[in-house]
């Protein structure tokens, strides 16, 4: 038995069968149903995955409380399926929150360096020169250290930032599977 | 084997697993209070004809089996937060059930979720 933390993009990647990562997702998950991997879930996934929903949901309908109406709906439809998840665990580390945002915060200053060039600009949606940062941000830095903290074995995500963290010995001895 | 003997079996069944979890409390009651001679037999003390009707009723395995998941605290929040009166029993469809469960929600022929994620954590 391996207790796994799935990234968000894994979860959210399942729920989206257009996602290219959508084949590696079913795999994953197909090990949660023969029981080789118990999930792990905190609710910075949760959160997250109800971030994602609120957002698609403005971007599609424009129209506030049709979104709200949406995103709620979706999440309730999540929710139930969740619930009903075998080796599936809903859990947050016991750890002080002094602890979590200190590992996280270290993690952060490590991982500084990191840009992007991407030929679809969000404004002008053109190929001129459209930097971002391209590294770890809190949010997976939060994530790495809460799986750490519920003393996962491993880490799976699609998200190829998640590399740099992969011999970091403050997430040591869990193992960061990039896939 | 007929009808009535399998349900007599049934019933010697019931009785005897109401009985072995009262003694398991009973244990649990007698053991803290027994500080000074641990090793002494505590199973002898109890007379398991006493156990009270009531104890079949509280002591139902469904009951039993969702109290004791870890995370049986939490799964009840969520249940009560989307509007559920109960948490559902788990079943191996519901993963199959999350495949392309938002394909309605994300029209787009093709999605990338990494980029879709890292544009969410990063508000841009």
């Amino acid at each position: 038995m391996v207790f796994v933390y799935f990234d968000t993009c894994v979860w959210i990647s399942a729920f989206l069968s257009r996602d290219i990562n959508h084949p590696k997702a079913v795999a994953a998950f197909e090990k949660v149903k023969h029981g080789d991997y118990t999930v792990l879930v905190t609710h910075h996934v949760l959160s997250e995955i109800l971030d994602f929903l609120k957002k698609e949901a403005v971007v599609s309908l424009k129209d506030e409380r049709k979104a709200e109406l949406l995103t709620r709906e979706g999440y309730a439809k999540f929710s139930i399926r969740l619930l009903r998840m075998p080796n599936v665990v809903m859990k947050n580390p016991n750890a002080p929150i002094r602890d979590i945002f200190h590992r996280s915060f270290l993690l952060l200053f490590k991982y500084l360096r990191g840009m992007l060039r991407r030929d679809d600009c969000p404004v002008c949606h053109s190929a001129f020169s459209f930097v971002q940062p391209d590294t770890i941000f809190l949010s997976d830095a939060l994530h790495a250290t809460l799986a750490w903290a519920l003393n996962c074995d491993l880490f799976l995500t699609f998200d190829k930032d998640f590399s740099k963290l992969a011999n970091e010995h403050l997430l040591s001895p869990m193992k960061i599977d990039v896939q | 084997m007929s009808v009535e003997s399998t349900k007599s079996d049934n019933q010697i069944k019931r009785v005897y697993r109401v009985r072995k979890m009262t003694i398991v409390e009973e244990e649990e009651i007698i053991t803290t209070e027994i500080q000074e001679n641990p090793f002494e037999s505590t199973h002898s003390q109890i007379d398991v004809h006493m156990t009270p009707i009531s104890h079949i009723e509280i002591a139902s395995p469904y009951i039993e089996e969702e109290q004791e998941s870890e995370d049986f605290e939490e799964r009840k929040e969520l249940a009560k937060i989307i509007g559920l009166t109960e948490v559902p029993k788990k079943t191996v469809d519901a993963i199959d059930e999350i495949f392309g469960m938002f394909d309605s929600i994300i029209t787009d022929s093709q999605v990338d979720v990494v980029k879709m994620i890292k544009d969410l954590r990063q508000r841009c």
